[in-house]
């Protein structure tokens, strides 16, 4: 791309050169000046110049124009409030007008103290209101959802939580009913706001209008303590910011990474902080012997597990859940590797460096030409803020062509693989383009990618690894399943005996612990040991249960799925014991030399298989590490995808978004969970003369459950898709009737 | 010069002398407890509208103006079985460490509402530093001991109305 | 007059004895009442009253204070080498002081039921100078005292003090060389019964009364004279490192010393115990002198701001020094001519 041509404008007597066609907020910025602004958010798309805060004079203009919707041209003289006057008054009188109506609500309002509205009223506003009538007044606050209150008399009218929700999430849930002075915000129906990102609307709010229901009244902006962090919940790792009051955490903002998340979070990374106060929430390690369950203290607990292992005599298996950082993983990795002597590990994916040569951060999506999505899960309940990338882009004017079951190329479930091979191959016109484009990106979403090695197989037939803004993403199902991988190959030198039976299952997790494979494992294992935040039923199958820390509350590192290395910073102190803490003292039982802190594993581990960075370098917005070299790629033949059994049509299972051991624990998104539906194709619903909506029996064999039935005309005929959560047992094979 | 020095040394003995004869300037605390002012700055109260209500919505710009970090606000929503005060919120935890209070007045100026006032009442000591916490109830109480005003019609301009009504 | 004066005759061991005991429980309960009549008659100079709470007018104050003392936690400096030392130093002063009252005639003497009883515990025809040596060696107390602190604070208070002390050791023994002159004694006894039937030394030598009222205070170590013990300098002075009972040991030999001082003034200046009637009651007599002489001290406390420590020195060596001596050498002329 060329370089931008630079203009000159003046501002405030300033002269600064810009690109041509940035804006005037923006040019004022470079040149060290503020323009206030209300609705003027460059992330939402082209400014409205709706709230006139941005009043500037420019010369040759009469009137004042608003700064955020006019384009900086060669020569331009603009004089803000600071040398205008007319401009200041222009200011001054807009506030004064949203004053006007704006109810005194600072003292209980929960935006005091981190408001614009007042922090700009102080600067620009005048000092005395001169309305003397009685302000209007509607019914407040207005739960749109569970999660968020609307309170309409605080709103200023900027939209520009309406225009998020067209523009950037395109959900269109919330609109603005009415017109002119009667203007309000609304959802269509007063029915709750139900969307994955209806949060970022209660951090874009500039007035305290739309609030956080979880976070209501608890604590006021300067009393906070503050840790820069990245949510752990997804492989996509938003940054966030963490913000605490006497040791509980009591919020998450988005800390704007603009390569990553552009400062969007989905509602489960935002509101899911009350899972580290949950009830469930077991504080102690506790035994279960012959039914009965006895608390132990930590030193008990860890000669306990010590016997475990030496019981085991080397037949040790390790099962990971993906959500550890990289230095937990590796010092469970050394206890099993070095101290019990065995390889035996489930890993939740195969993660490998195949995709390693085509690394591309998430901002890319937005400049991309052609985006090529393998779609089996789809990709907004695997990474969510993914799927607003996806959404830019394509009003980027990027074309976006999704693969899979309910794609725009209909593909059987499983057969993604092949899929894939045929691009590469010379035949398909869709290839042709592929490679004629200059910015591509591939994304694969779904099972059976065998960590990414058939999309490298495909990037590397397409050539993209010398084009610059191409690339692929794999996107997995776990936080951490690459860094895990990494953790447990670097935890030892030379190789141990794989066991052949299961004497001792670690069961590291609650996303592993609550996987029916595992279970089953863990039926079949002689005993068994589970690290788990919470107590679920491990207590039946369990025999030591281990207390576990969240995300929020340990230090430690994460790779995402574009491969980058992030910092996890503690917010809270967890009440029990890190798990760094009595690794390193078990190790010391099991002869095991291991750092009891998170500079010191990490040291290890970075020494090993990290090219030796250091824990203080990897700073608060980390960087993506550079390309590799691609080289040939070991990806097994892709076969057909075996037949169905079991019924007519094949049921595809889709881990939903708000679903998994955190969010089941956080009562205020119980309402997102995802409602017991199963979408079907529209014709195989004409077929059973099922209509949307309604109640329908999925049977396969020996069970049946019962949902409602959701047509969705992109869904391939031959497939039906349920949250994986009310699947229960279902075969992959199913059939759909009316009850 | 040495008869100068002298001779003022001795005129200073009869000065010293002179004051056993004028008496003592001494009040007797606690037997005589001076009248404060009306505005004296003591320990503080939180107040209540004339119906019951309590005036503190928990907006913590008390906490917020207090110079020593000394007042702990925690608020809650008022619902409709559990109204406590007469707006949205109010709060539920309202601590004061009067052990770190420099008495100054600027939680009084801060407030909206005049739900923090510092009554008259200096006499406050205890023997353990966590009695000094005052919680709201014993904020809310009246003062335990008595403490003699100046009279305010001599000593204080008149309150104004949004102060004495509710 | 000799019944009215017996000198120092057979007086029976056992009573001695008992007039010793008798007089260090008086000096005790003196420096117990002085500290608090000391401190409540500072307040009434300044105004106020002294202290008042611990019992009617504060009676109970000075066994407070004591109760106080003695509940302190004794500690030591860590780098102590002569433990004994450090213990002994307060018990020296404190006992010098004592020691140095014994000399002082408080009475005319008294037969009861056969027995005679002393109007001092101890008479030498050289008294003066065995009070003046005892006070040397008491200054050497405060000496010890700062040294074996080990503490840098303690010794420069110390060196500060016992050069102070010295310094007005001499102009002390040169201001009372008229005195002795006049009386043609050096025993305490002896210039007390000089003073009988003539006007009392204060008269003729009111130069030397002068140096000696400077001098004493200064020897005691009393405002304006109180650089050792001033709290703004040197922290404590050379008693910063003891605590409790050890640092009243040392308030002890201060007040004592200052008692003792008085007194020599009252013996030497004002006729001792005499009166123009009642000698039966010497020592009440005496002990109205010797109030009156301690109120003075209060007084010049109330009054006078501290000297500086040159200024001090100055007023020692080049004020005092020639002035005794140059009285001395007057009197000494004017009893020859005579």
């Amino acid at each position: 791309m060329s370089a931008p041509e630079l203009i000159t404008i003046t501002v405030d007597g300033r002269p600064v050169q810009v690109p041509k066609g940035t804006g005037l907020v923006e040019a004022a910025a470079a040149a060290g000046i503020e323009i206030p602004v209300f609705c003027y958010e460059p992330r939402i798309g082209s400014a409205v110049g709706a709230c006139r805060m941005c009043l500037v004079e420019i010369e040759g203009m009469p009137k004042l124009q608003t700064g955020c919707t006019t384009p900086a041209r060669d020569g331009m003289v603009v004089h803000t409030a600071r040398t205008s006057e007319t401009a200041a008054q222009g200011q001054n009188a807009t506030i004064e007008f949203l004053l006007l109506n704006h109810p005194l609500d600072c003292p209980v309002c929960d935006k005091g103290g981190e408001c614009p509205l007042q922090d700009l009223s102080f600067r620009y506003g005048p000092g005395k209101t001169r309305m003397t009538f009685r302000k209007r007044s509607l019914e407040k606050p207005i739960p749109i959802s569970p999660t968020i209150a609307l309170d309409r008399e605080r709103c200023i009218l900027c939209y520009r939580c309406t225009r998020f929700s067209q523009e950037v999430a395109e959900d269109e849930e919330l609109v603005a009913v009415n017109r002119g002075a009667l203007t309000m915000i609304a959802t269509f129906e007063d029915e709750p706001y139900r969307g994955p990102f209806s949060g970022n609307i209660v951090e874009l709010c500039p007035v305290g209008a739309l609030t956080s229901t979880q976070y209501r009244f608890l604590a006021r902006p300067w009393e906070y303590e503050r840790a820069a962090s990245v949510c752990g919940l997804c492989a996509i790792g938003c940054n966030i910011t963490v913000q605490s009051r006497e040791g509980r955490v009591q919020r998450v903002l988005s800390r704007n990474h603009p390569e990553v998340d552009r400062g969007w979070l989905c509602d489960k990374g935002r509101f899911s902080s009350p899972h580290l106060y949950a009830e469930e929430r077991i504080d102690s390690p506790r035994r279960y012997r012959d039914g009965a369950e006895e608390e132990l203290g930590w030193d008990e607990a860890l000669a306990e597990l010590e016997s475990l292992i030496g019981e085991a005599q080397g037949e040790v298996v390790l099962a990971l859940s993906g959500t550890e950082t990289l230095e937990v993983a590796y010092s469970l990795a050394a206890i099993v590797r070095r101290g019990a002597r065995s390889d035996g590990v489930v890993l939740p994916e195969p993660a490998l460096d195949a995709l390693d040569p085509y690394r591309v951060p998430l901002s890319a999506l937005a400049a991309a030409e052609e985006i090529v999505v393998f779609e089996e899960s789809p990709v907004l309940e695997r990474a969510p803020v993914v799927d607003l990338w996806l959404k830019l882009a394509r009003r980027n004017g990027a074309r976006l062509t999704t693969i899979g079951p309910a794609g725009e190329i209909q593909r059987a479930p499983g057969d993604a693989a092949r899929a894939c091979r045929e691009l590469a191959g010379e035949t398909s016109e869709l290839g042709q383009r592929l490679r004629k484009a200059e910015r591509v990106i591939l994304i694969w979403s779904g099972r059976g990618g065998a960590g990414g090695a058939h999309l490298a197989v495909l990037a590397r037939a397409l050539g993209l690894h010398e084009k610059d803004g191409s690339g692929a993403l794999y996107l997995p199902s776990t936080p951490n399943p690459r860094g895990v991988a990494e953790a447990w190959e670097a935890a030892a030198d030379e190789p141990s005996h794989q066991p052949e039976q299961i004497g001792l299952l670690l069961v590291s997790g609650d996303e592993a612990a609550n996987d029916p494979a595992i279970r089953k494992l863990a039926e079949r294992a002689h005993r068994a040991v589970a690290l788990t935040l919470f107590a679920g039923d491990t207590a039946s199958w369990a025999d030591l249960v281990l207390p576990a820390t969240s995300y929020l509350e340990g230090e430690g590192t994460m790779r995402n799925l574009e491969g980058r290395l992030q910092r996890l910073r503690r917010a809270a102190a967890a009440p029990i014991r890190p798990e760094l803490s009595w690794l390193a003292e078990l190790g010391e039982r099991l002869g095991v030399a291991l750092p009891a802190s998170v500079t010191g594993v990490f040291a290890e581990l970075s020494a090993k298989a990290l090219d030796d960075i250091s824990f203080s370098s990897l700073g608060d917005r980390a960087p993506l590490p550079a390309r590799t070299k691609p080289g040939p790629v070991e990806a097994p033949e892709p076969e057909a995808p075996p037949a169905v059994r079991g019924g007519p049509l094949e049921l595809i299972r889709y881990r939903a978004l708000f679903s998994g051991p955190v969010v089941e624990h956080v009562p205020q998104l119980a309402f997102q969970r995802p409602l017991p539906e199963v979408e079907i194709s529209a014709e195989d619903a004409d077929r059973r003369a099922i209509a949307d909506g309604d109640e329908v029996v999925v049977r396969s064999t020996g069970i049946s459950v019962r949902l409602r039935a959701r047509i969705n005309a992109a869904l391939r005929p031959g497939s039906v898709r349920i949250a994986a959560e009310h699947c229960s047992e279902l075969a992959p094979g199913v059939q759909v009737s009316r009850p | 010069m040495i008869g100068a020095t002298a001779f003022g040394t001795i005129r200073g003995f009869g000065v010293t002398l002179k004051q056993i004869f004028r008496g003592t300037v001494t009040e007797q605390y606690p037997e005589y407890k001076r009248p404060v002012y009306p505005r004296f700055r003591g320990r503080h109260r939180l107040n209540r509208h004339a119906n019951g209500l309590e005036k503190c919505v928990g907006c913590s710009l008390c906490a917020a103006a207090c110079p020593v970090d000394c007042i702990r606000v925690v608020a809650a929503e008022n619902t409709a079985e559990n109204r406590v005060s007469a707006g949205e919120r109010y709060a539920r935890i309202y601590e004061i460490n009067l052990s770190r209070c420099i008495l100054c007045g600027y939680c009084e100026l801060a407030c909206p509402f005049d739900a923090i006032t510092l009554g008259n009442d200096y006499e406050f000591s205890e023997y353990s530093r966590s009695d000094l916490i005052y919680t709201k109830d014993m904020l809310l109480a009246g003062p335990i001991k008595h403490t003699p005003v100046a009279d305010p019609e001599l000593y204080d301009t008149p309150s104004p109305n949004y102060e004495t009504d509710s | 007059m000799s019944t009215v004066l017996p000198l120092a005759t057979a007086e029976v061991w056992w009573i001695g004895a008992i007039e010793a005991l008798v007089v260090i429980n008086i000096l005790l309960l003196a420096f117990a009442f002085m500290t608090l009549i000391e401190r409540k008659v500072l307040g009434r100079f300044q105004r106020r009253f002294g202290p008042n709470r611990a019992g009617p007018f504060g009676i109970i104050q000075p066994f407070a204070d004591l109760i106080k003392l003695v509940r302190k936690a004794p500690f030591r400096p860590d780098r102590l080498i002569h433990p004994v030392l450090y213990l002994g130093a307060p018990v020296l002063s404190a006992t010098m002081a004592f020691l140095a009252f014994s000399v002082i005639p408080w009475g005319g003497g008294w037969e009861l039921h056969g027995y005679q009883i002393n109007g001092q515990v101890v008479d030498v025809p050289i008294s003066l100078i065995v009070i003046f040596a005892i006070g040397s060696i008491s200054s050497y107390g405060v000496l010890l005292g700062g040294w074996v602190s080990e503490s840098k604070y303690a010794l420069l208070g110390a060196m500060r003090a016992g050069a102070q002390l010295v310094s007005y050791e001499v102009a002390l023994s040169l201001s009372v060389l008229g005195v002795v002159l006049m009386a043609r004694s050096l025993s305490l006894t002896g210039i007390v019964a000089a003073q009988h039937n003539t006007i009392w030394y204060v008269a003729p030598q009111i130069v030397g009364f002068a140096c000696f009222a400077v001098a004493g205070v200064a020897e005691v170590g009393r405002a304006p004279f109180d650089l050792p013990e001033a709290e703004q300098e040197l922290v404590a002075g050379f008693h910063t490192e003891y605590s409790g009972m050890r640092w009243g040991l040392f308030q002890i030999a201060e007040y004592v010393h200052m008692i003792t001082i008085s007194a020599l003034m009252v013996t030497l200046f004002f006729g001792g115990w005499l009166f123009p009637v009642l000698h039966r009651f010497g020592p009440v007599w005496f002990l109205l002198k010797l109030a009156i002489v301690l109120f003075c001290f209060i007084w010049a406390r109330a009054t006078l701001p501290r000297l500086r420590y040159d200024q001090l020195m100055n007023l020692g060596w080049k004020v005092l020094l020639p002035v005794a001596t140059v009285n001395a050498v007057a009197t000494a002329f004017f009893v020859v001519l005579r």
